[in-house]
C-alpha cells in the first residue's frame, strides 16, 4: 500500500466513523461526547481530504483547486483499474 | 369427474352391453361372482338381472361393488383398486370403504393385495410407504400427501391430521399450534381442516386460509387492537456514546460501537488487520 492508498484508506476510515456518530446524534442530538467526536473528526476528515487533494488530485467534484485546468478528468474512474 | 357428471348413466342389461370389448359391471356379490365366471367362460356378461353403468367400466382405474374375493381374483379384468360403494366407484382413484369419503382423491382402500397402488391408502403395513398411501407409520408418516396422527410430523407438508375422519384427506391439516399457520397446514376446526391450506392463526394470513376454527383469530379477543399476537414488554437499553472503536477499527469492523460488534461467525471471521 502506497502513500496515496494508505491516505485514502486513512480518509474512508474517519468518513465512515463520522456517518456513525451522524447516524447516533440523530437519536440523541444532545449527546455533548458525540458532538464533541463530531466535530473533531469532521477536522480530522477536511484536513485529510484537503491533503489528500493537495498531493493527489480532487477527491470529488468539490475538491478541485486548479484555476487554469479541470483536474478532476486526470485521475482514473472509480471503474478503471488503475482507480482500485 | 366432469366426464361423469356429462355422461349419462345408462344402465344396460349385461347380457346386452354396450361395449362388447368391456366388461359389464354387475351388482350382487353371488351373481358377481358368478358373472365374472360367466364373461371368462363366453365373454357376455352378468347372469340374469345384473346391470351395469357405461361409464364405470369404461375407465380401466373404476371397478366395481364385487366383494373382495371377487375383486382378487379378477383383478386383471377389473383394473386396479376399487371400491364397495356403488355410488363412488367411479371416481378417480377411488379406492375405499369409508361411505362418507370414498369419492375423495387418494383415497385408499383396505384390500392388501390393492392397497399398495398408486394413490391408495392403506392401513398394510408393508405398503403404506407407497406414493400418495395415508398410513400409520410413523417412518413414513411424514412423507408428502401422506396422512399421518403423528404429533412430530403432522406439520409436514400436505402431512394430515390427527382427524380420523378427515385424516386421510391430501392437504389435511394438523393440530400442531405451532404448525398450523404454515402453508398446507390446516386447523383444528372440524369443519375446515379437510379444506385445502386450511387454518391459520395468523392475521394476516387467515384470510388465505379456510379456517374459522377455535384457534382461528376471529375468535381472539384481543384481536382488534393486537392481532393474534400475544402481549410483550420489550425493553431496548439506551445507546451510550462510548466504548468506540478507533475510525480504523470502526471501518474494519462495521461499527463504531465496540457493543454493536456482533459478527456473523457462520462464515468465518474477516481479518482487520
Amino acid at each position: 500500500m502506497n502513500e496515496r492508498d494508505r491516505l485514502l484508506r486513512r480518509i474512508q476510515a474517519e468518513d465512515f466513523a463520522l456517518y456513525e456518530t451522524v447516524l447516533y446524534l440523530d437519536g440523541h442530538p444532545q449527546n455533548k461526547k458525540a458532538l464533541a467526536f463530531y466535530n473533531k473528526h469532521r477536522d480530522i476528515v477536511k484536513a485529510l481530504r484537503e491533503e489528500f487533494e493537495g498531493k493527489y488530485g480532487p477527491l470529488n467534484i468539490y475538491g478541485n483547486t486548479g484555476d487554469c485546468d479541470w483536474h478532476w478528468v486526470d485521475k482514473p474512474w472509480p471503474w478503471e483499474k488503475e482507480a482500485n | 369427474m366432469q366426464y361423469f357428471r356429462n355422461t349419462p348413466r345408462r344402465t344396460m342389461d349385461c347380457q346386452n352391453p354396450h361395449r362388447p370389448d368391456m366388461l359389464p359391471l354387475c351388482r350382487g356379490d353371488s351373481e358377481l361372482r358368478a358373472g365374472i365366471a360367466g364373461n371368462r367362460q363366453n365373454g357376455s356378461g352378468c347372469p340374469g338381472n345384473a346391470r351395469y353403468n357405461e361409464p364405470e367400466y369404461t375407465d380401466q382405474r373404476k371397478t366395481c361393488p364385487l366383494n373382495r374375493e371377487s375383486r382378487v381374483n379378477d383383478n386383471s379384468v377389473y383394473g386396479i383398486c376399487g371400491c364397495a360403494d356403488k355410488d363412488h366407484m367411479h371416481d378417480r382413484d377411488h379406492g375405499c370403504t369409508d361411505k362418507d369419503h370414498m369419492h375423495d382423491r387418494d383415497h385408499g382402500c383396505t384390500d392388501k393385495d390393492h392397497m399398495h397402488d398408486r394413490d391408495r391408502g392403506c392401513a398394510d403395513k408393508d405398503h403404506m410407504h407407497d406414493r400418495d398411501c395415508g398410513c400409520v407409520d410413523k417412518n413414513r408418516m411424514h412423507d408428502r400427501d401422506r396422512g399421518c396422527a403423528d404429533k412430530d410430523h403432522m406439520h409436514d407438508r400436505n402431512c394430515g391430521c390427527a382427524d380420523k375422519d378427515h385424516m386421510h384427506e391430501r392437504d389435511c391439516g394438523c393440530v400442531d399450534k405451532n404448525r398450523m399457520h404454515d402453508r398446507d397446514r390446516g386447523c383444528t376446526d372440524k369443519d375446515h381442516m379437510h379444506d385445502r391450506d386450511c387454518g391459520c392463526v395468523d392475521k394476516n394470513r387467515m384470510h388465505d386460509r379456510g379456517c374459522r376454527g377455535e384457534h382461528s383469530c376471529e375468535n381472539s379477543p384481543t384481536s382488534e387492537q393486537y392481532g393474534c399476537t400475544g402481549l410483550a414488554m420489550a425493553f431496548v437499553p439506551k445507546q451510550e456514546f462510548t466504548e468506540l472503536n478507533d475510525a480504523e477499527d470502526a471501518l474494519c469492523r462495521g461499527t463504531l460501537f465496540r457493543k454493536l460488534d456482533m459478527p456473523f461467525y457462520g462464515s468465518g471471521r474477516r481479518n482487520c488487520k
